[in-house]
């Protein structure tokens, strides 16, 4: 007769050495299986030995949810999850960035937060009124009640309401984890024409970064802040100390621009749609663009997110050689919320695009945005927050394999009919 | 593939021969059982805990005793050291080999752990610790305890708890 026997628990560190390997929707239903396994878990996080790469979700919202509600589509497990966020209500928040596992939202008076989806953790940023084009109008009472913009130094301001501003300021906004200083910073691109300013976490203001203006994209990367003009021209800023200054860019690994070229297709006006996209290394040294026709056992991950750029050997969920995009084309976004928004999968081998899941789960407001998973805690109580989450991370690791890839993207729309690159 | 010699001691040898080849010295190993091994020492040396043992001149002429593997278990570390140590460079053959090594029931796979664990063969361990997590991938809770056997020993009270604080994994 075989007697039923339960069998023995695996040794605590042996739980965490399996746990390591799970992505977090798998590792917090593990960590409820029983006490043990629990217990096994909070030692991992403890001690900060997790460090799995998240595979990047789709956050959206869908109109048959609450206000507060939003969802995470995993493209590892093909479904999605629903998650009820905290005040103030998501589907009135623009969401005009998301990196390191973290939103960038932008209320209805049009003041900032960080919003970690997975952990609740939500941080209130600088106020608005310490940007450089905006000035707060108070009523009678001494209330808050409109803001001044100046729009271009030959134009005089003009006057917003509390949530108008962040239609015409609000461009996209970046968080980066400087390790040499072991602290936060957000970065934002707002108007007018594309300036950047950014706050250190703990700042009561934003600080403008000097003069140049029409910046798109943005990454950090050993102590510098890395920012790509309209043109594609790329400038380094160190912000670590009470001056900015920048810096000569020194090759330190690859650098890689990306075009999306709009198709001409019958649709609403505005209405994006990527037909193709051009990649291209920069020769730093030579100071010129050469093409490349595959990203071999690479992805990117592309929208209004921190740009990624992937191994697709530790992201079993993606395929190689693809790009996965959401819109970034801030008009499209911000100017017409009922626009349909492009969304998918491009395959660079054979220049094809393909659905990322049919039919349309999502709400076209807010545009829904590529988010990576985390669940460190920005701003413990005791222990230094680790640089665990994807972007960084992704870095090292690359510099480890092959070389560095920074990467930056660059809406193209080829407009037909105007025929000319904006 | 074990043949059964003279004295009836094991040899689970690994290379083309079925001779013992004189310049591949051999180790003997005793598991928990009493059951008698003979391992080459490179293959025992993928065990960093025979490894050190061998290396710090503490095994004697008897052998090294395993008072925590069992016999069937052990056969099966020995088969993959050996396995390992033979070919280390065909990568599909080794990849292979593994996929059907870890094909077993998940309580023998949690011996091969603890004995891999305890005899600290990096590379089973490795091995067997990702085979665990793809069985947990994309499983509900109540999947898992199933598929492992776990008793749910949560309070009530702990349960509510954990669930209302990830509420959103568990739908």
């Amino acid at each position: 007769m075989e007697l039923e026997v339960t069998p023995p628990e695996l040794p605590q560190d042996v739980l965490m050495d399996i746990f390591a390997l799970l992505e977090i929707p798998d590792l917090v239903r593990a960590a409820s299986v029983c006490p043990s396994w629990c217990s096994a878990n909070t030692s991992l996080q403890k001690l900060g030995q997790y460090k799995r790469p998240q595979t990047p979700c789709l956050l959206y919202t869908s109109e048959t949810d609450g206000e507060s509600d939003a969802r995470l589509y995993s493209l590892v497990e093909k479904r999605s999850y629903k998650l009820t966020l905290p005040e103030p209500p998501i589907r009135g928040r623009y969401l005009i960035g998301s990196s390191n596992g973290w939103l960038v939202t932008v209320d209805d008076r049009s003041e900032m937060h960080l919003l970690n989806p997975i952990t609740w953790e939500q941080i209130v940023l600088p106020s608005v009124i310490t940007l450089d084009p905006v000035a707060p109008i108070f009523d009678e009472t001494g209330a808050l009640c409109k803001y001044n913009f100046t729009s271009h130094e030959w134009c005089p301001p003009f006057t917003a309401d509390l949530d108008e501003l962040r239609w015409c300021l609000h461009d996209r906004a970046f968080v980066f984890y400087d390790t040499s200083v072991k602290h936060y910073i957000v970065v934002l691109i707002h108007y007018p024409r594309g300036q950047l300013s950014f706050a250190w976490l703990g700042d009561d203001k934003w600080t403008l970064l000097p003069p140049h203006r029409n910046f798109h994209d943005c990454l950090y990367k050993d102590g510098l802040l890395y920012a790509v003009a309209q043109q594609g021209e790329i400038f380094a800023f160190d912000v670590r100390g009470p001056m900015v200054t920048e810096k000569l860019i020194a090759p330190c690994g690859d650098l890689l621009q990306v075009w999306r070229i709009d198709e001409d297709v019958d649709s609403a006006p505005y209405d994006i749609h990527v037909g193709k996209v051009d990649i291209f290394k920069v020769d730093t040294a030579l100071a010129k663009l050469v093409k490349i026709n595959s990203l071999d056992d690479l992805v990117l991950v592309l929208g209004y997110n921190q740009s990624l750029c992937l191994s697709a050997e530790e992201y079993p969920g993606l395929k190689a050689n693809h790009v996965y995009f959401t819109d970034d084309h801030g008009f499209n976004i911000f100017g017409h919320k009922d626009n349909r928004r492009d969304i998918g999968v491009f395959d660079l081998a054979n220049n094809t695009r393909g659905e990322l899941v049919s039919p349309q789960l999502w709400s076209n407001w807010p545009p829904p945005i590529w988010i990576t998973p985390a669940i460190t805690e920005l701003c413990p109580t005791t222990v230094p927050p680790h640089t665990t989450t994807v972007s960084s991370s992704q870095f090292c690791n690359q510099a480890c394999l092959r070389a560095a890839y920074i990467f930056f993207c660059i809406v193209c729309a080829y407009v037909i009919g105007w025929g000319y690159i904006v | 593939m074990a043949a059964t010699t003279a004295d009836g001691s094991k040899v689970v040898g690994g290379g083309e021969k079925s001779n013992v080849d004189e310049e591949s010295k051999m180790i003997t190993l005793f598991s928990s059982d009493g059951e008698r091994f003979e391992v080459t020492q490179e293959a025992a040396a993928m065990s960093q805990t025979i490894h050190h043992m061998m290396e710090d001149g503490c095994v004697d002429d008897e052998g090294v005793h395993l008072p925590n593997v069992g016999s069937s278990i052990l056969a099966m570390v020995i088969e993959y050291c050996n396995r390992h140590v033979a070919s280390p460079d065909e990568k599909e053959d080794i990849r292979s080999f593994d996929a059907g090594f870890v094909n077993v029931e998940h309580h023998t796979l949690f011996d091969i752990i603890r004995a891999a664990n305890y005899l600290d063969v990096k590379e089973l361990m490795d091995l067997c610790c990702q085979t665990v997590a793809d069985s947990i991938k994309s499983k509900s809770v109540e999947e898992i305890r199933e598929l492992f056997g776990i008793v749910n020993d949560f309070t009530p009270e702990e349960e509510a708890e954990i669930r209302k604080e990830n509420q959103w994994a568990f739908e």
